[in-house]
């Protein structure tokens, strides 16, 4: 289970999300709701209080349950991502195939613990059970998402599912560095880690 | 190796295409279905064909869809179970991604004989392709006029959705999956009503898993008969998709006859165990299927048979752990993700999960005590059949069996710490 709390913020911006509604076109219901978390989830990288507020009004679904769900499920967050987050298959196949050093060696050249994101959100590490790839285990799956850069506000991106996820199969902690390289192009925030 | 069935387009190029699938034969069955056949037939045919459900429970299909009562005050509903969670496995994922045309045809036959009108299938939102596929698959069949108002000029009116998951485990279970489906917590429900007479919204629902409405149409085009007779002699069943992982030298999906021992398995189709260790353990049906000693693979895979050696076929999911696996840490991992996707609503499961975690990385730390074993086998004792869901029950499958089979490993890292 999850211990989290909603972030107390100043307004963002909600002309996305209520364009979204009207388009829905019809009259919202209960079942309306996760798929409204996920696009909220998918356009700001994280539900931030004003947008569930938003929903809750147009849905008059109270607060106290919006929350019971968003925090219910794992693919919701209530504080930014980074831009890229790392996730890292620690299901009963990848386990058995070493995903347990995979997870310490990405933590130790990120300075990060399971669920943290970098300073410069940049990278959010979390462990996952099972993504169905079995065979090609050790797996990570690095997924990016445009709007997901620690901040909040403009406009949703336009695709309702997150961006460009890509798979590692057969990852060995010695990959581990060469793999993240490949996401931090501009300055070299992984000298000095580890090694 | 006989003609795959199941499996046939996972390699064939641009399968995923009403196009492709056309010309493979596809939607004949629905043809047939629709207008040379009466519902019941089908449903007699689904019946002989011993199909029994593929999601994990592995309850007759047929039987399961003759439950839903003929008349009934509210709308019937049919839900396809694709939150394909259980760890090591993996085989509806290629079905959705590479035959999504196989689901919505099963669907559509589905619910032409059941009398439903209205579809959903509920995906893992961590499977973004097979989401993309099944919903161009869908829009696809909308536009042939399959999915719609008077399919096939038969008056036969059906519409199908996606829903996308948001990540619990929970949710794969059928009726936290119809919690889900409605915007709730996946919190699964007080059995009984079954869900066949109180489902989604209310109404009588047919839950089915990927696989088995993927194998309907060809039921429906061969016979119930046929597809029982590519079982294993003597078992039936049709056949199966395996998917195999761990420490074999070809992980990987396969489709094989019901019944298939699986020490043919692991040695034949899967290539033996990698760098040619000694086998060690394995688990047979998913995470949650009680582990099985290297004596034990002799046994045919099919839900009686593993069920009789105290295992469970479940999903089919094969791990296969070769000799320098650490038990002990594998079961901190099943341990601790059973733990975490506990839903809290039944007690037993709740905390007894979290227990049987903090006792196992005690043990894994090297602090454990000569009474752990013992206590972790009175916990799973006391969550055993106290639970709404098969969740519980799923958690101590691992547990008694990993601490039972293999005590003198636990016992050595009690008494002498981690290796």
């Amino acid at each position: 289970m999850k211990k989290e709390t909603l972030r107390q913020e100043a307004a963002v911006e909600l002309g996305g999300l209520e364009r979204h509604i009207k388009n829905l076109n019809h009259r919202l219901s209960r079942s309306d709701l996760i798929p409204l978390l996920q696009y909220t989830q998918d356009s700001y990288g994280y539900l931030p209080k004003p947008a569930l507020e938003f929903i809750s009004r147009s849905t008059r679904i109270p607060m106290s349950r919006i929350f019971g769900v968003a925090s219910f499920y794992s693919q919701f967050s209530f504080v930014p991502k980074g831009k890229f987050t790392i996730k890292v298959c620690v299901g009963t196949a990848c386990h058995v195939r070493g995903a347990d050093k995979v997870k310490s060696r990405i933590g130790e050249l990120l300075g990060v613990k399971d669920g943290e994101t970098t300073a410069d959100y940049r990278f959010t590490l979390e462990s996952v059970a099972c993504l169905g790839t079995c065979a090609l285990g050790p797996i990570v799956v690095i997924g990016s998402s445009k709007k997901a850069e620690g901040c909040c506000g403009g406009e949703p991106v336009k695709q309702a599912l997150s961006l460009g996820d890509k798979f590692y199969g057969q990852v060995s902690p010695e990959k581990v560095q060469e793999i993240l390289g490949r996401y931090t192009k501009e300055e070299p925030i992984l000298s000095g880690a580890g090694g | 190796m006989p003609e795959p069935i199941l499996s046939r387009n996972f390699s064939k190029k641009n399968a995923h295409t009403l196009g492709v699938y056309i010309q493979g034969g596809g939607y004949e069955a629905l043809k047939k279905a629709l207008t040379e056949m009466k519902p019941e037939q089908i449903i007699q045919e689904v019946d002989k064909s011993g199909l029994k459900g593929r999601g994990g429970a592995g309850f007759p299909v047929g039987k399961k869809w003759s439950f839903i009562p003929k008349e009934a005050p509210k709308p019937k509903y049919l839900v396809i179970n694709a939150d394909e969670g259980e760890p090591g496995t993996y085989k509806d994922r290629p079905i959705m991604e590479c035959d999504p045309h196989a689901v919505v045809e099963g669907a559509i036959i589905t619910c032409f004989a059941v009398g439903i009108h209205w579809a959903g299938i509920y995906v893992r939102g961590e499977y973004v392709k097979s989401i993309e596929r099944l919903e161009g698959a869908i829009n696809e069949a909308y536009a042939k006029g399959y999915l719609g108002k008077n399919i096939l000029e038969t008056g036969f009116d059906l519409d199908m959705v996606v829903h996308r998951g948001a990540g619990a485990y929970i949710c794969g279970e059928e009726t936290g999956l119809l919690e889900s489906f409605e915007g709730k917590k996946g919190q699964p429900r007080m059995k009984p009503p079954f869900p066949a007479i109180v489902g989604l919204f209310q109404g009588p629902t047919v839950i089915n898993n990927v696989e088995s409405i993927a194998a309907i149409p060809h039921i429906v085009k061969n016979g119930g008969e046929w597809f029982n007779g590519l079982g294993a002699p003597g078992i039936g069943g049709g056949v199966k998709l395996f998917p195999v992982s761990g420490h074999v030298k070809k992980p990987g999906v396969y489709e094989l006859p019901m019944g298939t021992p699986l020490r043919e398995i692991i040695y034949k189709h899967a290539g033996g165990i990698r760098g040619d260790k000694k086998l060690k353990a394995v688990i047979p049906g998913g995470a949650s299927a009680p582990v099985l000693k290297p004596e034990e693979i002799d046994v045919p895979m099919e839900y009686a048979n593993l069920a009789k050696i105290g295992s469970m076929m479940g999903s089919g999911a094969v791990i296969v752990m070769d000799e320098d696996t650490d038990l002990v840490k594998t079961l901190r991992v099943l341990m601790c993700f059973y733990a975490h996707e506990s839903c809290g609503k039944c007690t037993p499961c709740r905390e007894g999960t979290g227990w049987m975690a903090k006792i196992i990385k005690r043990i894994e730390k090297g602090e454990g005590e000569s009474a752990d074993l013992d206590t972790i086998v009175s916990i799973a004792n006391g969550i055993r059949g106290r639970t709404l869901c098969p969740l519980g029950d799923a958690a101590v499958g691992p547990a008694l069996s990993f601490v039972t089979k293999f005590r003198q490993e636990f016992e050595d890292y009690i008494k002498v710490g981690a290796g």
